[in-house]
Order: C-alpha cells, then structure tokens, then sequence
C-alpha cells in the first residue's frame, strides 16, 4: 500500500478524526431539549449536568462503540464471505443475540436483572448461534465454507425471527412492545452505567485490534483461497479469527442496541468506494465513519423528538439516511477503480 | 529475512503421488525429481497430464496421498504457510481475483509472508519494485489489475511470486495468453534469475518451443507419470514426443541458438516423411 | 464539506448560547404523567395546571393536550423529563426503574409508581396520587365516590340473570378481555360470566372459532376502532351477533382506570342487562356523558 505516497490516505483519516470529534461534540451539546452547557459543566445547572454526564456522554459512547463495531464487522464479513451484500447480522449471531435477549425480556428470572440481564443474554446468545454456525458449515476437512456459513446463518436467523415472533404472540401485549422497541435498534435503552459500558468498549477494542492485526492477511484472501495460501496465508485460520472477531463485535452491539440496520452494510462500501480495498485502511476507516455516522444519526433521533413527541428508532434513521448517501457515493465514485 | 542454508535441495519429490478425492486415477502417480539451485526445469505434456498437479503438491497446497515432498528440506504441506511463501513461489494458471485492486497494490502481496508488522517496510518497497521490473510491469502499475489484457495480468502474477523473493519459483503457464515477444522475453528474464540468483525454477509451459528457449532440463509427464526427465536433446525425441502428444512433432534445430524446435507435423497416421534425426544430422 | 460543518457547529453555538427554559415558575409541585389515565386522575384531582410533562397518548380531558410532551409510554424521553424540571413523576412501576429511577432520583424527584390490574386498583391508585401530590381531600372524595358506584354495581349484580359476556378489546387481530385483566374484573363485578376464562393472559388473542365455541349471550365492544365488529361476528356465525346482542362500550372511561370508570361501568351493565331482556330495568339508567 505505502509504495506510492497516497494523498488521499491521510486526508481520508484527518477528515474521519474531524468528522467523528464533531459528531460527539455535537451529540453531547445537542438533543432531545436545550441544554445549558456552561452550567452543566460548572455544575451550576445540577440536571443539566445529570443530563449531559449520566445521558448524552453514555449514549454518545455507545453510539460510537456499536456504529464502529457493525460497520468494521460488516466490512471483514464483505471480504471472507466474498459477498458483498452482506451484512454483520448475515452469519447469525444477530439472530442468536436477538433471540437471547427476546429470552430476556420474557423470562421472569432474567427480567428481574434489568437491562444488564437482557444485555448479558443477547451476547450469550449470539456466541451460542456463531459456535452453531461454525460447527455446521465446515467440510470435511474442518474448513468453513463461505457459502455454507451464508445458508446456515440465514436459516439461523429465520428461525430464531419465528421464535421470537412466537414469542411476542404469547406475551402480554406491553411486553411485546418492550420487545419491538428493543429489537428495531435504540440506543435509549438502560445501558448507562460506567461498567457496562466500558465492558462494552474493551471487548470492542479487543475484537477490533484483531481485526486491524488480520488485515494484510484479509488482504491476500481477496485473492482467493489458493493464492491467498501460496502468499503465505492459511485461509482457514484468518476465516476463523475474522468470524471470531466480527462476532464478538456483533454480539457486542446488538446486547446493548438492539438490531441497528444498514449500518454496517453501507459504511464498509462508503469506506471502499473513497479508499480502495486495503484493509489496513478500511478496517480503521469503517469503525471510524461507522462510529460518527451513528451518533450523528442518534443525534437526529433526538432532535427530531419535539418534532414526533418520540424517539424514532436510530435503525429506521439510519436506513434513511444512509440508503441516498450510498447511492450519491457508488454514483459518484463510479468511474474510480 | 535468514534463507535456508544454500546447500538444501530446493525441491526433492520422491514417489510423490496424488488422487483427488472420487477420481478414478491419480493426478500425479510415484513422481521422482529433484531440482537444483539455479536450475529451471520446463514441464511439458498434453493436457490432463498432471503438469499443475504436480506444482501444487511442490507448493504444498495440497498433501500427496503417497510418496514424499520436500522444499529445502521441509514438508511443504505441513510447514506453516508462511514458512512456505518465504521459500516457494507459485504463479497460478488462473487470473481471477475478488475485489478491485491496483496492481501495485496485488504486486505487494507476494510480501505478506515477509511483512515485519501490518505495513510494509524499505525492504519490501525495494522488492516489489524489482518484482515490477523483471516481470515488465511497471509501466502498468498503477493501473487497476482488473483493467489489464490477459498478458498483462500474467506478468503481474509472474512479479507477485517474484515479490516473494523465493528459492523455488513455480509457474503454471507463465507465458499462455502471452504475445510472442514477451513470452520470449519473459523466460530469458527468469532463466536469468535462475543464474545469477541461484533460484529453482519449475514451469509448466504449454509451447514446446517456448520450453525449449530456456530450460536447462525438460520434465515430460502423460497420465499423471514422468515419462522422461533430461535434458532437451534426451527427451525430445521424435518417438518419444509422438507416444506423448499423440502426433507427429518436426524437430529441428535453430541455427542462429543451438536451441531445438519443434512444428507440427500433421495427423496422426499420415506418412511422415523425413525423420528429426535425420534433419538434425544434416544441421550439425 | 466545510461550508455544512460550519453550519451545523453554528447550531451547536446557538444551542449552546440558548437560555434554559424557565426553570422553576408557575405552581408547585410541577408533575410529570407518564401514563394517560393518571393524567385524568392528576386533572379530576385538579392539580392539572400542575402538570409539566404528559405522553403523546395523554388526550382526556381536553386540557390534556396542551401539556409538553415527554414521550411514549415505554418511549420515555430521559431529557424531556428532566428538562420539565419535575418535582414528581406519575407512572407505572415497570416504567419508573432502571436508568429513569436513578436519574430522577440523582435530581431528587419524588416518583410515584400506580399500578392499575383490578377494580380496586382504580381507588387505590387515586389515593396514591392524591397521597403524592398532597391532594389526600380530593383523591377521598373521589375514590369514595367510585366506591359508591362499585357498591351500587354489586346490589345490581346480586339481581343480574346468569349472562355470559364477551368483551372484545381488539378487533384485528381478536384480543379479548379475559379474567385476570381488569376489564375481566369490571365484569365479574357486574355479576356476569366472563367467556375469556383464561387466567394465563389478561388480554388473550382468539379465533373465531373460540368465540364461536364460547357462545356468549352478550358480545361487548370495546375496540375503538373503525369497522363492523357486529357484521364481522354476525357472517362468522355468532349467534349473539345475527341476534343483535353486541353492546358498544358508550363510555370511554370504562377503558380507563379512573375518576368516571364507575359510572361507565354501571352503564356497561346497565347495556348488557338489556340486551338479553329489554324490559326496564327497576333504576332509571345513568345517562351516557
């Protein structure tokens, strides 16, 4: 990659480091109803400090954590599924997730816990559906195959949709709405707390940096799997470390928002499509376009309450923002290599 | 990067044999050769001979179901993929590649097994450049790979192995969908490597004349057996090449080189008149 | 790129520069309802120029609906409450919890969780609020007035023929009132047998063929909504329905847990009474409002 100086590179990343900085400096300045920042920071408005502190920091956190989590898992998924529709919730853990915290909310146990107790269930779950997949789509020689990965997780996920559509259909009616809120993807759920949050952030950070430290051999997968191995890559391991690390990325943010859509569909394109496929760039540039994209999209959310007297779900914002910002880039990058 | 000790056979196959899971016959059956630094061995047979197969069982991409193989003295099968790549070399037949990529950028590759950290370093710059220049790449290497003629791409496959700075290089038709000149061009370039870097090299090349260019020693293989194994002037006889390939082949030989040649000749059954031998004799 | 970043931090700064609202004024205690029928609860009490923040779905009495909007139900907006500057917050105990509950406590605002599951429920809750936004005389008088019309509804019951009563709450798909839910409670009251015996589910989804099956005398409606539930019951082969015997709920308060829920409930029994045998009724039937 750095064989010839690339311009574009380094203003790609300035541009992203400056985007993101706004998006959450925006995010925690803005919202639902004004804020007096100064006082809040003073501590001469003690709500407006609660507000700013124990709400606007944690949401804008996790908005970040999950926007850069979907769109980097949603990237490395596009590269060893070789497809580029999918998307982080194609291998079933999303379905797996889901279904967990579905339990969750059911179960007067686990209920009892809170939002921590649904948040622990969905990543449980997800973990549980990515150790299915993995047993069920390898061949003979215990490699995973692309295309058998893609077929079990989308049976997966049907299935575990029609259980919890099972499930909604038997609970009380207040529930299932509890239940349809969490699954469209929200960031205004409970998951305030310091600790769950920095859960959250370090086994981001973890899987990430996994990622990142695959990416030159993601790079030679690109050339398919016999190449790849006559580069000096083993397909089969780099397949598994990327499963294993897009999935705790996956389980990660759904357990904690929900099914946030389109996200990690479109960022990864968006990232190609201005720098190529290198994913010593991608991998970085993803997690941080996904990142700001996300909190600026819940940012939205918030200010279009006075608007709505609601929150609309971040996942429906995203879809539509994002689809038209999509299709302007592939029109617009078009003619680039 | 520490090489393996120079005096390591660079590739040692012994009885090696492979099936592929359900055929009915071997792809390579007991395959004997051994390659020596600096040596660039040509493989030659029809189609269906088991000419790649054995290349991907020298680069260790698939295990023989018989018999051993050795690159400088390790199981390419068993060792570590990027142990391999730091050793051996392939250039594959196929041209296909996923997403769109310059060819810099699928040049640089070929260094991912010699990579200290995720970027590359001065060592590996300087390396793909050279890749670049001995495969004739460089005018296009800023272009996308996907963009190129099939020439062209061939020639980036051929700087990609190169990149790998191998000890054994292996090329599965490096010079088909090459024109004339460069396909030419392109085996005195590796031949040359071959001398003055002391790399192995094993190609399977489909135009015998091309074969005959540059290779110090000729494989020929049919049905998966080595039929012959010497130089050009043992193997290529006008018997030998006609129980091969099934027709009549004209030897001769090129008087401005030394090197032989070959013409076809015509169906199989039709007088032949005139033999190789005699040919030859005439030109010495 | 530049030109919109500009424009969006400018918006930062004008957000940034605009006063606070008016923290503080009008009368104390400043409330926020979370839930619609503790609104009306909040309003008959008369502590509803108090109310700072309601739900969307917060619409009885009329008033209610020039209250600020703080959300949902479960869609509670955090800084709308808390940008109200409350002093309480009226809701739902599976509302009021987690990261809500320590926030306005962390502001020290008093919450008042209510819970409306039976008939008793309505007058418990009254008095809760009462109790919690310091209107104790006004909550008495009315719980002891929904009281009188519960002890009215049982004289009734007591001389009520046996009926088997359906209530449909939703019309697509079926939902239905069952025993356990406080509708169901509301017409056990009434002295009639409810079809939806059910104790699993307060608001079980059913076929026709279970409604058909249950074979009710009387067949309540009570989903607000557009179209002909009579019609719809009469083609499935409802006896009560090709007979004319579905009774529409005349009085939304029924629905709601709250200060006029015991008259519509007597009026409900009153309906339901005559459309099994039209003869009067010895009382004279309180007029719908």
């Amino acid at each position: 990659m750095n064989l010839v100086s690339r311009p574009r590179i380094p203003a790609f990343f300035a541009g992203l480091a400056v985007l993101l900085g706004a998006s959450v400096l925006l995010s925690l300045a803005l919202g639902a109803t004004p804020l007096d920042l100064l006082g809040a920071l003073t501590g001469s408005a003690p709500a407006d400090r609660l507000v700013l502190l124990h709400e606007r920091l944690p949401r804008t956190i996790l908005a970040a954590i999950v926007g850069a989590s979907l769109s980097a898992s949603g990237l490395v998924f596009q590269a060893v599924l070789s497809n580029p529709l999918a998307d982080p919730y194609v291998i079933g853990v999303a379905g797996g997730a889901a279904l967990g915290g579905t339990l969750a909310l059911v179960i007067p146990g686990i209920a009892l816990l809170g939002h921590a107790g649904v948040s622990a269930a969905a990543f449980l779950g997800g973990l549980g559906a990515v150790a299915l997949t993995w047993r069920l789509s390898r061949d003979r020689r215990g490699r995973m195959r692309a295309y058998e990965v893609l077929l079990v997780g989308v049976v997966f996920n049907t299935i575990a949709s029609a259980a919890i559509m099972f499930l909604k259909s038997v609970v009380r009616a207040e529930k299932a709405q509890e239940m349809l809120l969490w699954l469209m993807g929200t960031l205004s759920s409970d998951v305030r707390s310091p600790g769950a949050i920095l859960g959250t952030l370090a086994v981001a950070l973890f899987a990430l940096g996994m990622l990142f430290a695959s990416a030159p051999a993601l790079n030679a997968l690109a050339l398919g799997e016999e190449d790849a191995a006559a580069v000096g890559v083993d397909p089969g391991r780099t397949t598994r470390r990327v499963f294993l690390a897009g999935s705790l990325l996956v389980a990660a943010a759904v357990s904690v928002a929900g099914m946030i859509g389109f996200v990690g569909l479109i960022v990864p394109h968006a990232v190609r499509a201005l720098v190529g496929s290198d994913h010593r760039v991608t991998i970085p540039g993803s997690a941080l376009l996904g990142a700001a994209f996300l909190v600026l999209a819940d940012l939205l959310t918030r200010l279009m309450f006075p608007v709505f007297d609601t929150e609309a779900p971040v996942g429906v914002l995203t879809a539509l923002i994002g689809g038209p910002a999509f299709i302007w880039l592939l029109k617009r990058g078009g003619d680039r290599p | 990067m520490t090489p393996a000790p120079a005096n390591t056979t660079p590739l040692r196959l012994e009885g090696a044999t492979f099936a592929y899971p359900g055929a009915a016959a071997p792809a390579v059956l007991d395959a004997h050769l051994v390659v020596a630094p600096g040596e660039f061995v040509g493989i030659i047979g029809p189609n269906g001979a088991g000419k790649s197969t054995l290349l991907r069982l020298a680069a260790g991409l698939i295990t023989p179901t018989a018999g051993s193989v050795r690159t400088a003295g390790f199981d390419p099968a068993r060792a570590s993929r990027p142990t391999v790549a730091r050793t051996v070399a392939l250039v594959p037949a196929s041209l296909a590649v996923g997403f769109p990529m310059t060819v810099l950028d699928f040049v640089a590759l070929g260094r991912t097994a010699r990579l200290k950290g995720l970027f590359e370093s001065d060592d590996d710059r300087t390396a793909v450049r050279r890749a670049l220049e001995i495969a004739e790449a460089t005018p296009f290497a800023r272009r996308p790979y996907q963009e190129l003629s099939a020439g062209e791409q061939r020639r980036v496959l051929v700087a990609r192995a190169l990149a790998q700075e191998p000890r054994l290089l292996l090329l599965d038709e490096p010079t088909a969908n090459l024109d004339v000149a460069h396909a030419v061009s392109l085996v005195y370039r590796v031949a040359d490597l071959a001398r003055t870097q002391g790399v192995a090299v094993v190609a399977a090349i489909h135009d015998l004349n091309v074969a005959l260019l540059a290779c110090d020693r000729i494989v020929l293989m049919r049905d998966g057996a080595i039929r012959a194994v010497g130089d050009p002037e043992e193997v290529m006889r006008w018997t030998t090449l006609r129980e091969t390939f099934g027709c009549d082949l004209y030897i001769g030989r090129n008087e401005v080189n030394g090197r032989l040649f070959v013409v076809p000749m015509g169906r199989e059954g039709e007088p032949v008149t005139g033999t190789s031998s005699r040919r030859r004799g005439q030109s010495s | 790129m530049a030109r919109s970043l500009a424009i969006l931090l400018s918006l930062v700064l004008a957000g940034a520069c605009k006063p606070p609202p008016p923290a503080a004024q009008g009368p104390r205690p400043r409330i926020v309802s979370l839930q619609p029928n503790a609104t009306e609860i909040l309003f008959a009490l008369g502590v509803g120029p108090n109310l700072v923040g309601a739900t969307r779905y917060c619409d009885r009495p009329d008033a209610a609906k020039a209250v600020p909007r703080v959300g949902g139900i479960l869609d509670v907006s955090l800084e709308a409450v808390l940008a109200a500057r409350p002093d309480i917050v009226v809701g739902s105990p599976s509302v009021l919890r987690g990261h809500l509950a320590d926030m306005l406590d962390a502001s020290g605002v008093r919450r008042v969780p209510v819970v409306f599951e039976t008939a008793d429920d309505v007058e418990t809750g009254i008095r809760a609020i009462g109790a919690g936004v310091g209107r104790e005389a006004a909550a008495e008088a009315l719980a002891a007035s929904y009281r009188a019309d519960l002890a009215i509804l049982a004289g009734r019951a007591a001389r009520t023929p046996p009926i088997t009563v359906l209530m449909v709450v939703g019309r697509n798909p079926l939902v239905v009132a069952a025993r356990s839910s406080y509708l169901g409670d509301l017409l056990a009251r009434m002295g009639v047998t409810n079809a939806a015996s059910s104790d699993t589910m307060p608001y079980p989804t059913w076929s026709l063929e279970q409604v058909i099956r249950a074979a009710p005398d009387v067949v309540v409606d009570g989903a607000l909504e557009a179209g002909d539930l009579p019609a719809h019951l009469a083609d499935a082969g409802l006896t009560a329905a090709r007979e004319g015997r579905v009774v529409r709920v005349r009085d939304e308060a029924l629905l709601r847990p709250g200060p006029g829920t015991g008259k519509a409930a007597l009026d409900l029994a009153d309906q339901i009474v005559r459309a099994v045998n039209p003869a009067p009724v010895p009382e004279p039937a309180p007029a719908p409002p």
